[in-house]
């Protein structure tokens, strides 16, 4: 069952529609929303919560429609939003265990769950502190607690690392990590930085002004259509690459001795061939790998 | 000297298997749940908790209840000294005493009520909006009216308490002290005009403040807008209505000014607990002046009762209306 769909989904705010005539089915597991400010990625997740309503076309979530089953679906789903947000004048415990309580978790139930959930987000020592004393960092832990205390089984996380250290932000990608491998939650992370969603999804959709630009695994959009192969040499060659273009091949980049080659699709044994090549030129290679792209390079693909 | 200590062996599968907060692992939340109609419940219950922690309101209950003091003393020495004293300080009748002197109190404490309100009132939204609070509440299974329920309802209970409370213990002292003038007998009403009363102020209070902290993001400003609104309209309305008041008396007619005495907010609240209590007030030990045996009625019940209704319901709507996960920019 597909985690959201959107289905010929138009979102104006006044005049100005930042998502037209938008179609999407994010399936499970756990799924990155790329793309540029304002590509239109959190107005896509505030539908999906029912804060914005579409003027056409129709989304669902967990396979309810936000229009009808808005209730059912946050009962379901937890929201890490971007914005600073906290209840305040409380310590993180209490505002915890009372944001458990609006899901209808029994008192005792959802302080313990507070305790758990602050264990795990690694904010124990400090869930007797009043939660505007907390760092930004320590925010951005209390923003995915109170997301998870109810148990959703999705989770939308907008733009999860915003204002953290390198070290905060590698604990917080381990955690979104942790979550959404093996604990059967889903996951959906809307960045615009893409280390993160290369680290924590397994499948991206990338937008640009209110469109899908691309989508796919992270696998599959990775892989180079025809034969790609990075080559390392022992010292750069020019007679090598001229006779990797005279064979018919390509080379795309080189940068000291590592090139990336495109062979012809004909081209049965890439590694034989330029074995041979490179006796013939008086090259000697030191690696030969299968080419793949960065989720930069796909990024910049779909987005200019 | 030496100490024996037992060896302490960890059980199987370590603390965690006894202590579920040290394992630090995720898991799912199978518990019960409660229905969704009792959550706007949880949302005013973390105002009562938050408030009746704060010394800060015991002492304004006690402001708001000194009047109730000062009324219980004077039924007291009124039940010591006879009727001289009742005619100097109720200028009613013996039966009546009791409906007037509480009439009194409320009016007394109400100056309180406002403050009480004010001050859980005017942050209770605001303060929400500042923190980005609605994104957390909206997102939970929650629906607006839920929210604001739940925030109109910790505003109401909190002033209901202040106004119900000490006139609850003025009625018991009333009882026990009075048991033997038939005080049940004569005034069989008066505990629920009490409540009745205690439960208006609340509900104009709690709309008025939670309608205007709706639309501001500082608990500040809300508060400033809540007090001018509230101040501004009783000094107006008490001006024009002095004015009028002293030309009646004047021209030898009887004010007519009772209804623009109530055109404000507090003017309202306590018209229509005046209708509650439905007393008529003589202005006491003013000797042979202008004033002296002037009675004030009741203003008209329906006008009151209509202008409370509207206060409410506005400042219910405009909340409502104001109450969003998100701000929608439509410029």
């Amino acid at each position: 069952m597909p985690i959201a769909t959107a289905s010929s989904l138009t979102v104006r705010y006044g005049p100005k529609t930042v998502l037209s005539d938008f179609s999407v089915v994010l399936p499970e597991g756990s799924v990155g929303l790329l793309g540029p400010n304002g590509a239109g990625k959190t107005t896509l997740l505030k539908t999906w919560l029912g804060f914005l309503s579409p003027v056409h076309g129709d989304a669902s979530v967990l396979g309810l429609d936000t229009r009808t089953a808005s209730l059912q679906i946050r009962q379901r789903i937890g929201l890490m939003p971007e914005l600073d947000c906290h209840i305040p004048g409380m310590n993180a415990v209490t505002y915890i265990a009372y944001v458990g309580e609006l899901c209808g978790m029994p008192g005792n139930h959802a302080l313990r769950r507070a305790h758990e959930v602050l264990e795990y987000c690694g904010l124990g020592e400090a869930r007797y502190r009043f939660v505007e004393t907390y760092s930004t960092g320590m925010k951005q832990r209390i923003k995915l607690a109170q997301a998870l205390v109810h148990g959703p089984r999705l989770l939308f996380l907008d733009e999860p690392t915003n204002g953290l250290d390198p070290e905060g932000r590698t604990e917080m990608l381990r955690l979104i990590r942790d979550i959404s491998h093996g604990k059967g939650i889903h996951v959906v992370v809307c960045s615009h930085l893409l280390p993160d969603v290369e680290q924590t999804c397994d499948r991206v959709v990338v937008m640009r002004d209110g469109r899908i630009a691309t989508e796919g695994s992270v696998e599959d959009l990775r892989k180079l259509a025809g034969v790609h192969v990075d080559v390392e040499l022992r010292e750069p060659s020019q007679a090598f690459l001229d006779l990797v273009a005279r064979e018919g091949g390509t080379v795309s980049s080189s940068i000291g001795s590592r090139c990336r080659v495109a062979l012809p699709s004909t081209t049965t044994d890439p590694t034989r061939a330029l074995l041979a090549m490179a006796q013939s030129t008086g090259a000697q290679i030191r690696a030969i790998r299968p080419a793949r792209r960065s989720l930069e390079d796909i990024f910049m693909e779909a987005v200019s | 000297m030496s100490t024996s200590q037992a060896p302490t062996v960890d059980p199987p599968g370590g603390a965690s298997a006894v202590n579920p907060i040290a394992d630090l692992s995720y898991r799912h939340y199978d518990g019960p749940l409660r229905t969704r109609a009792v959550r706007w419940w949880i949302v005013a219950l973390l105002a009562i908790r938050g408030t009746i922690r704060k010394w800060w309101f015991w002492l304004l209950f006690l402001l708001a209840s000194s009047s109730y003091g000062f009324w219980g003393l004077m039924l007291f020495l009124e039940s010591r000294f006879g009727s001289d004293f009742r005619r100097m300080m109720f200028q009613t009748s013996q039966q009546d005493r009791f409906a007037t002197s509480f009439f009194q109190a409320y009016d007394g404490s109400l100056f309180w009520l406002m403050v009480i309100g004010l001050v859980v009132g005017a942050p209770s939204i605001a303060g929400d909006n500042r923190a980005h609070a609605l994104q957390v509440y909206l997102a939970k299974p929650i629906t607006k009216t839920d929210y604001l329920l739940g925030k109109w309802a910790g505003v109401f209970a909190l002033v209901f308490i202040s106004a119900f409370l000490p006139a609850l213990l003025l009625y018991c002292y009333c009882i026990l002290a009075f048991w033997s003038e038939g005080i049940v007998r004569h005034e069989p009403w008066l505990i629920f005009r009490i409540v009745a009363a205690s439960g208006a102020t609340a509900a104009g209070l709690a709309s008025l403040f939670v309608g205007i902290s709706a639309w501001c993001r500082s608990t500040m400003v809300s508060a400033a807008i809540s007090a001018g609104i509230y101040i501004a309209t009783s000094a107006i309305a008490g001006i024009l209505w002095g004015v009028l008041f002293f030309r009646a008396i004047q021209n030898g007619s009887m004010p007519l000014g009772s209804v623009i005495q109530h055109a404000s907010i507090s003017g309202v609240i306590k018209g229509v607990a005046w209708n509650i209590y439905g007393v008529a007030l003589s202005i006491p030990n003013m000797g042979q002046g202008p004033m002296s045996g002037v009675t004030l009625r009741a203003p008209n019940g329906w006008i009151m009762g209509t202008a409370l209704g509207v206060l409410i319901a506005v400042g219910l709507l405009a909340a409502r209306l104001r109450i969003r996960a998100v701000e929608v920019v439509t410029g």
